[in-house]
């Protein structure tokens, strides 16, 4: 079972108890929406490194050197 | 700066998902957690977010910001999310940091207590993982802190901390520990 651990902490005591279907649900949610955050982080990643990659192609067909386009 | 423990818990199962500080005492300046934990998953990347969820919270009301995540419509040192949860990212070892039992977790919440303040908060978690996403750095392992700060966007006292991955179970042999500072 998915459980849930409860400290009391004025009583000290400690609860175990199963997850709530609705409880159950919003974990999986979650979980769903830091995945989509994930993936869109690392398209923005990939975008940006081609971007750079493109543009650094670009600089040096201008004839900028590898240490010069480093620098910028 | 005394600490007084109020609350203290070690996973020793394998299905745990929350832990949950309730009823927590309103008589001190500030809440201090700290203790080691990860998530048991092994799927996905080699770290795992970390929600702390105040107040069993529902409503879209908190904000949370992170060293990593800077970009939101309204604030460009915020996540973007406004969460019912303080939500962190990579702060926890998982089952694919195969150098990393646990991470580090240490989360610090000043005038917890107030109801007349916006609380601000900080907490800190870090990974080493010895299967990084690219090669070409050329080292084998990585290891990183996370440090976030936080928001939480009422004015409502803390009484109960959710701690929980957002991936995966707690794994067993998580410890945390609660104190009231």
């Amino acid at each position: 079972m998915s459980q849930k651990i409860i400290v009391n902490c004025s009583t000290g005591e400690r609860t175990v108890v199963d997850l709530t279907p609705e409880e159950l649900q919003l974990r999986e949610d979650t979980k769903k929406e830091m995945d989509a955050r994930r993936e869109e982080e690392e398209a923005a990643k990939a975008k940006q490194a081609a971007d750079k990659a493109s543009g650094d192609a670009k600089l040096k067909e201008l004839g900028l050197t590898d240490d010069e386009i480093a620098a910028r | 700066m005394t600490g007084v423990l109020l609350g203290e818990e070690t996973v020793t199962g394998s299905s745990t998902y929350t832990i949950s500080f309730t009823s927590i005492d309103q008589n001190y300046d500030d809440l201090m957690v700290i203790g080691s934990m990860a998530s048991d998953t092994t799927t996905g990347f080699g770290a795992t977010n970390l929600y702390i969820k105040p107040n069993s919270e529902s409503s879209s009301m908190c904000m949370a910001a992170s060293s990593r995540v800077q970009y939101s419509p309204t604030n460009t040192n915020m996540t973007r999310l406004l969460d019912p949860f303080w939500i962190f990212e990579e702060m926890l070892a998982t089952a694919k940091d195969s150098d990393m039992s646990f991470s580090p977790l240490y989360i610090y919440l000043p005038s917890y207590a107030s109801s007349t303040v916006k609380l601000n908060g900080t907490v800190k978690g870090g990974v080493l993982a010895g299967t990084p996403g690219a090669a070409s750095s050329g080292l084998s392992t990585y290891s990183f802190e996370q440090v976030g700060g936080i928001v939480y966007d009422r004015t409502d006292a803390i009484t109960q901390l959710d701690i929980y991955p957002s991936h995966g179970t707690i794994k067993a042999g998580s410890k945390l520990s609660l104190y009231g500072i």
